[in-house]
């Protein structure tokens, strides 16, 4: 009579077989051992004392060179909504962007301060427009965008998806509101041309936008949004719609129109002849034009240098901190004292 | 079995004076008379069949102890999951994402949750089926069953109905609660072990009805038949009562006919057994309660935080739904380029329905403060570090082949919490084997051998010592020849290769019959005449090696009667009335039998705490030979018999200082004449019929064991099980506390706690006994006052005492204890418990046990760990917050019932203070992240609404977001929760000092957690800010481009992505190549994704498409933003610990320095040095026991030199 033992429940089943452990399988042992190798480095103060330094080495630099590139940027800004709504219309701004009758072409001039190197950016910036609102940006379809009538699931477009049984192409919100100013620069007499191709992405141009798709029943309907597009051109070509449709992230927001290919001089006077059609009015946005050069590191925005600055010079303040109050009242390191037991020795 | 046939020769029963006494009631042999419910039970003997169908369908043997089955694991298992509060707002979230409320697809909300919940109901499926298995182990277990005309053929356990006739062998257990018939032994006699059921050691006697005496072999069941009517199915285990209806008669049942399940039978051929109770009916099954579910308070204080972040979540929507309202009302009908839209979710009109809709929405949409991975990681963490713990060679008991087992995954981090540890004795503290170690006779102490705790006490002087170093030696070097410090005693190799168990007996005078030399030889031949005569044992032999081995009742008397034939006093045989030894004097040859007549045997009862035997030898001298208790000896001595008493007791307190059992040893002669006169009282005693005939006896003995001799006194090691001191010790070093409850007496379990150096000479004992007489029923207010009294002035004593370095034991008594755990009464028992160093229980009940780990648990609000083994230790391992069972052992029900179990009591110390003290940092530091980098990544997406017109649109992607929590993050704060080791495994050991870390909980405070909240709220803040202002408006790379929102969301997602992974390696301090390949992999995942997602079809990838390649890679700002806004988030924190490091440091920090600079073994003096100081006081534990004797030395010594010279007084108080 051989019974293993237990009462409940058989003693034994628990046994698992422990492994075997040889030489070949140490890895394993190791890990199930929870003895691998492993550095475990410690914050000795040369090491906490050498990081910041080292940081503020490297961030108060690559600062200095952020700044001066953001300074090469030379930026012109001009906003042009209120100048250019006629006297009449002052206090009305709103009816004179609906009237359709009156001209809506108008004149800035702008005065070059340095000498601005070509290529040089032309922008459009709307303020107060929410482009990332969660009912603009969806309002839209990726897919007939590429495919135009090929694709006609466009219940996302909503309210501008169909027209006459048809859907609209492109269809949404996005696009019915396309951004239509349009702008032609002259120095003094001089047509200054602009290079309005190559403004999108490449990808957007090739891949997101179909080269077959055009716009034969955009801004038909009853109710005309923004800018018209040429039916004869197909999407992949209409760069502006293709920037308009890249949605910004921030209520206000700049976006390419062309480019300058000629150096502007200092004191160069722009003629810029614009037609103001966009409606900002209406919910109280501004418009303005830029002209801006480029570096390596983008448009004029000195913040990064600074911030990069701004942290490198207080890693040296913790730097110096530390070093101070470290020789002032030094601990040294593995110092056995400071173990609680002692130190409660110590404080009794 | 030829050995059971020749003992059944014995009538056991009429060996005994008092433990088979039929109760008084039996002799008016009248049935019970059952009225009302709960009597209603009636069982067919040997006819089960009438058991297959109602009203007598009783439930069958088999048992289960799973949560779910096939049917129920589904719904089960998912209302499990449900019940976490966080779950059900994401299974909301889910299915809210099917609506156009959503900010997210659909996809992206219920993907990761269906994971999260498939992966936890996965775990549990596999944990239930282990433990099916388990119960199917024990169902299939065999036992032979009568199946009709007297053949017994062997079915498995659960195949038994009740009314079967079972077969019961020698050492197996009982498969059900079983009316015994007969046994093996010719009065139906059988011997019991219930160890299992309340952790008693000793053997129990039962014994069957004469009438069923004739049923002794397989062919009297052919026709058998009777009825047993008794009560219904109870949890009370030592009460039963019923009457059997056999041949006509109605015979009424008592407990001592009743062998309970799970219990052994022992020391007994075979015995027959109907079934009353079986499977969930019997006792033991309706002792068990359902096992409770049980989370560590490290989760318990997680779900508050969740709690909060609830809050947050709640606030934040509620401000984004205020400003949707505003904004839709006032400003949405000027734009134009949204135009009036007839659904309610933007609609101008009625901008508070849309207000509340969009709460909805960004109740969603803000989901990511709240970590749904956090639930499944952490899960899958505590699987991990239970595999460590499984695994783990330390803990692996290589006798049996047993490896640690953390059973329930989820209280890992709470081994590191532990405040209090409440242990059983028997078989957890102590093998329950005893070994003869020491003897006195005659006033000479004999016995060369150390105990283990002198062992592990010197050894630990020895360190001490050396610790204490140079101004010990100093000092003493002066007075060295006066004060002689204790002999360190070494331990003895086992150099014998032929290792008696039961004696570890060391001392040439002794042995091989040098006895005879020492002075007082008569005396000598009467000790051992005692050992080898005074039980009530069975020899048997062992034909292969000549040798008798014996079956003694208690261990204590199976090590008497093993010195005793070392001793060369073999003995041999027993008859009915007489006992065969083989003595072996020096000056024989050959050993020579002599048979000692047995005229009465006075047994072992623990009310008087002595035996008897009255032994007429060959001469005809009749002696009286006693063991017991030495205070009973003592008391009982003639004026004559107190020679050797001075002696003797110092050498019983010296015994009980090295924590060993002792027994006195006495005899007396009597003349024959007086010997007849007191037998004939005796016999009258016996045989009166009238209930106090129990009284009557106990009169009549204890007027016969009196004028005694002594004539020594024996010590027997209690052995415990290895390593049982040091891990005591250790644990108390390591501030755990340790309340011992056992099912002994009180005697012994004091004797335990001496030899675990919970108890030692100096502490002051409070001892909480009975004084009242108990069997007054009327007196139950007179004893509640006396234990409030009691308790008073022990609580009065305790705060009056001066001596900081006094320690306190408290002992308490079953009976007293059922009274201290009443409602009025317990907080007082508690209070005067917790000011006491060590506690002890005494002859508590299981329900006991488990109510006063209730009371700790409760009272104290500390963490509370219970271990035991037996099924007696169940109801304490449930209660308790952490179960722990010791296996290896028979009977698994502790076990079954436990959170971990382990092989070996030792194990607990490295289970707590390495595998406990790693899984509470590792969690506590696990989860606190987890809240960092979910507040740090959902703040940004708050932040981003406020730019939006509060629409509820994301800036990032709907798959960075699904990627973030699921494959972008987590793989490296699952490395942190696996493999983060704060120091290593031996300097956990040898600093048991950092466990306390975790009860004082000093990783998880609020403190902390607001900290990393505060961090994760600043990161955001950071990450936010400075990606929106470099990217604002202005070109972002040379080609004039401006950033749209896929730019601004992707390098803000990238930052977020740095940001976190960064702060986790800062959090780390142990990088082993699997952290350092999952944080590389977590970033390098990212951009690997990125390009990816850049190379899917533009219908599918969206605005994302090649923005990595084309849009993002090229631009040097993207770059230096994301370095920028890594390093600013990282910044104040990693200034924070280095400060922290630097003028606060905590215990571990300073340890690792150490170990950094190599401190350890340039100056191993140092270490070791502090390696001794780094534990906390402790007032138990050998340590403690050293520390006092070192005190006391010190005190001495300064005596010595004040007198000596002042100058050298000067020195040693110095010191």
């Amino acid at each position: 009579m051989d019974l293993d033992g237990g009462g409940g429940a058989a003693a034994g089943t628990d046994h698992q077989p422990m492994p075997v452990l040889h030489g070949r399988s140490n890895a394993i042992k190791q890990f199930t051992q929870q003895t691998l190798p492993a550095c475990k480095p410690v914050l000795t103060p040369a090491w906490v004392i050498g990081t910041f330094f080292l940081m503020g080495a490297v961030f108060i630099p690559v600062g200095l060179i952020c700044l001066h590139a953001s300074q090469s940027v030379n930026e012109i800004l001009d906003r042009y909504d209120i100048e250019c709504v006629p006297d009449g219309f002052k206090s009305n701004r709103v009816a004179y962007i609906k009237n359709a009758s009156i001209p809506k072409s108008c004149h800035r001039y702008l005065k070059v301060d340095k000498h601005m190197k070509a290529p040089i950016y032309i922008y459009y910036q709307l303020d107060n427009f929410y482009q990332n609102h969660r009912r603009y940006v969806k309002s839209r379809s990726e897919e007939q965008l590429l495919h135009g009538l090929g694709y006609n699931r466009t219940g996302s477009c909503e309210p501008q998806a169909s027209e006459n049984g048809l859907p609209i192409v492109p269809c949404g919100l996005v696009a019915w509101s396309l951004f239509n100013d349009t702008y032609s620069f002259s120095r003094g007499t001089k047509k200054l041309d602009i290079e309005r191709k190559n403004i999108a992405w490449k990808s957007d141009r090739d891949h997101k936008f179909g080269k077959h798709v055009y716009p034969f029943n955009f801004q038909n309907g009853s109710f005309i949004g923004g800018g018209k597009l040429d039916t004869t051109i197909p999407l992949s070509d209409q760069e502006d719609l293709i920037v308009w449709m890249r949605t910004a992230a921030f209520p206000s927001f700049r976006k390419l129109y062309g480019r300058i290919e000629e150096d502007l001089e200092e004191d160069d006077l722009i003629i810029v002849h614009l037609m103001n059609n966009y409606n900002t009015y209406s919910f109280g946005g501004t418009k303005m034009l830029v002209l801006s050069t480029s570096s390596w590191l983008g448009g004029k925005n000195s913040f990064l240098g600074v911030a990069y600055i701004f942290v490198g010079s207080s890693s040296i303040l913790i730097a110096l901190i530390f070093l101070l109050l470290h020789v002032k009242n030094p601990r040294p390191y593995g110092d056995t004292m400071y173990l609680s037991g002692n130190r409660k020795d110590i404080s009794s | 079995m030829a050995h059971g046939r020749i003992r059944a020769k014995i009538r056991r029963s009429s060996l005994y004076t008092f433990g088979c006494i039929r109760p008084p009631r039996e002799s008016t042999d009248e049935p019970h008379q059952f009225r009302g419910p709960g009597y209603s039970r009636q069982v067919c003997c040997n006819q089960p069949q009438f058991h297959q169908k109602k009203p007598l369908k009783y439930v069958s043997n088999y048992i289960s102890t799973t949560k779910y089955n096939v049917i129920t694991f589904l719904p089960k298992a998912l209302f499990e999951q449900f019940r976490r509060v966080a779950n059900v707002y994401f299974l909301l979230a889910a299915a809210l994402s099917l609506t156009p409320v959503s900010p997210f697809s659909a996809y992206s909300m219920i993907a990761p949750l269906a994971f999260v919940i498939g992966l936890s109901m996965a775990k549990e499926a596999v944990e239930n089926w282990h433990r099916f298995m388990q119960d199917m182990k024990v169902n299939m277990r065999k036992v032979s069953v009568h199946s009709g005309d007297g053949v017994f053929s062997l079915k498995p356990w659960m195949n038994i109905r009740v009314g079967d006739v079972l077969k019961v062998e020698k050492d197996q257990f009982f498969p059900a609660d079983l009316l015994l018939l007969s046994s093996s032994y010719e009065d139906g006699i059988c011997y019991v072990e219930t160890m299992n059921l309340d952790g008693e050691t000793n053997l129990k006697v039962k014994r069957s009805l004469e009438a069923t005496l004739t049923l002794d072999d397989d062919a009297a069941f052919k026709d058998f038949k009777g009825t047993i009517k008794c009560e219904d199915p109870n949890p009370n285990l030592y009460a039963f009562v019923g009457n059997l209806e056999y041949d006509r008669q109605i015979f009424p049942l008592d407990p001592s006919q009743i062998l309970l399940r799970d219990s052994k039978l022992r020391n007994t051929g075979h015995v027959y057994g109907v079934v009353i109770f079986s499977g969930h009916d019997s006792k033991v099954m309706q002792n068990a309660t359902k096992s409770p579910s049980k989370r560590s308070t490290i989760e318990k204080q997680m779900d508050k935080i969740i709690y909060v972040l609830f809050t947050l979540l709640v606030l934040i929507s509620l401000i984004s739904s205020i400003g949707f309202a505003i904004k839709t009302g006032y400003q949405m009908p000027n734009w134009w380029y949204m135009p009036q839209d007839a659904k309610k979710i933007y609609n101008p009109t009625r901008p508070f329905l849309s207000g509340c809709i969009h709460l909805i929405t960004a109740l969603i949409l803000y989901g990511y403060l709240i970590p749904i991975s956090l639930y499944v990681s952490i899960e899958l963490v505590k699987v991990l570090q239970a595999l460590f713990i499984n695994r783990d060679i330390h803990m692996y008991d290589e006798e049996t082949g047993t490896p640690a087992q953390a059973r329930t995954s989820n209280l890992n981090e709470e081994l590191g919490m532990v405040d209090t540890i409440l242990s059983d004795k028997t078989g957890t503290l102590t093998c329950n084997q005893m070994d003869f170690l020491k003897c006195s006779i005659a006033g000479i102490p004999y016995g060369m051998r150390s105990s283990e705790v002198e062992l592990a006490a010197a050894s630990q002087m020895a360190e001490d010592l050396e610790g204490h170093g140079h101004d010990f030696s100093r000092t003493g070097g002066q007075n060295g020849s006066e004060i002689e410090l204790e002999t360190v005693p070494t331990p003895k190799g086992e150099s014998s290769p032929t290792r008696i168990k039961g004696f570890s007996f060391e001392d040439h005078r002794l042995m091989n019959g040098n006895w005879s030399r020492e002075p007082n030889a008569d005396v000598h031949l009467l000790f051992f005449r005692v050992l080898a005569l005074c039980h009530t044992a069975i020899p048997e032999l062992n034909e292969e090696t000549g040798t008798y081995s014996y079956e003694a009742e208690s261990p204590d008397e199976g090590a008497f009667l093993v010195a005793a034939r070392e001793f060369g006093f073999e003995f041999c045989k027993r008859t009915q009335s007489s006992i065969l030894v083989r003595e072996q004097h020096y000056s024989y040859e050959e050993p020579i039998e002599r048979e000692f007549k047995i005229l009465n045997l006075l047994d072992f009862t623990s009310k008087r705490k002595r035996m008897s035997v009255i032994v007429q030898d060959e001469t005809g001298q009749i002696l009286l030979l006693c063991k017991g208790a030495d205070s009973i000896i003592f008391d009982r001595l003639a004026k004559n018999g107190r020679v050797y008493e001075e002696a003797t007791t110092k050498h019983l307190n010296d015994y009980g200082e090295a924590g060993l059992r002792t027994l006195a040893l006495a005899y007396r002669k009597l003349e024959e004449s007086e010997y007849s006169a007191w037998n004939d009282e005796f016999v009258k005693a016996k045989t009166a019929i009238t209930g106090d005939r129990e009284a009557m006896l106990e009169r009549v003995s204890d007027m016969m064991e009196r004028d005694l001799i002594l004539i020594g006194a024996t010590a027997v090691e209690d052995k415990l099980q290895q390593g049982v001191p040091q891990c005591i010790d250790k644990l108390a070093q390591a501030g755990l506390k340790l309340w011992v409850l056992t099912g002994d007496k009180m005697e012994t379990a004091i004797n335990i706690g001496f030899s675990c150096s919970l108890l030692r000479q100096g502490m002051k004992q409070i001892c909480i006994t009975t004084t009242v007489d108990m069997l007054n029923q009327d007196s139950k207010k007179a004893v509640k006052e006396n234990i409030v009294m009691q308790i008073t002035n022990a609580s009065q004593m305790i705060k009056l005492e001066k001596d900081p370095h006094a320690a306190f034991a408290l002992i308490i008594d079953g009976k007293m204890l059922s009274y201290a755990l009443e409602d009025d009464l317990k907080h007082q028992f508690l209070s005067l418990a917790v000011d006491c160093a060590s506690v002890i229980c005494c002859r508590v009940s299981p329900k006991q046990k488990a109510m006063v780990t209730r009371l700790v648990k409760e009272g104290t609000g500390k963490t509370t760990l219970a271990i035991g083994d037996g099924a007696n230790d169940v109801g304490m391992i449930q209660e308790a917050d952490i179960g722990v069972g010791i296996s290896g052992v028979e009977g698994m029900q502790a076990v079954m019932a436990s959170d971990f179990s382990i092989a070996q009591f030792r194990f607990l110390e490295r289970l707590l203070v390495v595998h406990g003290h790693w899984c509470y940092k590792r969690i506590a530091q696990m989860i606190c992240y987890f809240f960092y980098k979910n507040i740090a990544f959902g703040l940004t997406l708050f932040y981003f609404e406020a730019f939006t017109g509060f629409s509820g649109q994301s800036v990032y992607d709907d798959w960075y977001m699904l990627l973030f929590n699921v494959v972008l993050t987590s793989l490296p704060v699952i490395a942190l929760g696996v493999f983060e080791q704060d120091v290593s495994s031996e300097i956990c050991l040898q600093f048991p000092a950092l466990y306390q870390q975790g009860p004082r909980n000093l990783f998880f405070d609020w403190y902390r957690i607001f900290g990393w909240m505060g961090n994760g709220l600043y990161c955001s803040l950071i990450v936010f800010f400075l990606n929106i202002i470099i990217f604002y408006d202005q070109a972002f790379r040379v080609g004039g481009q401006t950033a749209d929102m896929t730019v601004v969301g992707t390098a803000m997602f990238t930052c977020v992505i740095y940001a976190v992974n960064c702060q986790i390696a800062l959090t780390m301090s142990h990088f082993t190549w699997i952290q350092h390949f999952l944080i590389g992999f977590s970033i390098i995942a990212w951009y690997v994704f990125l390009i990816l997602y850049g190379m899917l079809s533009p219908e599918l990838a969206g605005n994302a498409y090649k923005i990595f390649v084309e849009a993002l890679a090229p631009a040097p700002i993207f770059w230096l933003s994301t370095l920028l806004v890594t390093v600013a988030c990282n910044l104040p924190y990693l200034a924070h610990i280095s400060f922290q490091r630097s003028f606060n440091p905590m215990d571990h920090h300073v340890i690792q320095e150490i170990k950094y600079y190599k401190k350890d073994v340039e100056d191993r003096h140092m270490w070791t040095r502090e390696r001794s100081k780094a534990r906390q006081e402790t007032k138990i534990g050998f340590s403690a026991r050293v520390d006092a004797k070192i005190r006391h030395l010190r005190q001495m010594l300064q005596k010595k030199s004040s007198v000596l010279s002042p100058r050298v007084a000067l020195a040693a108080t110095r010191t």
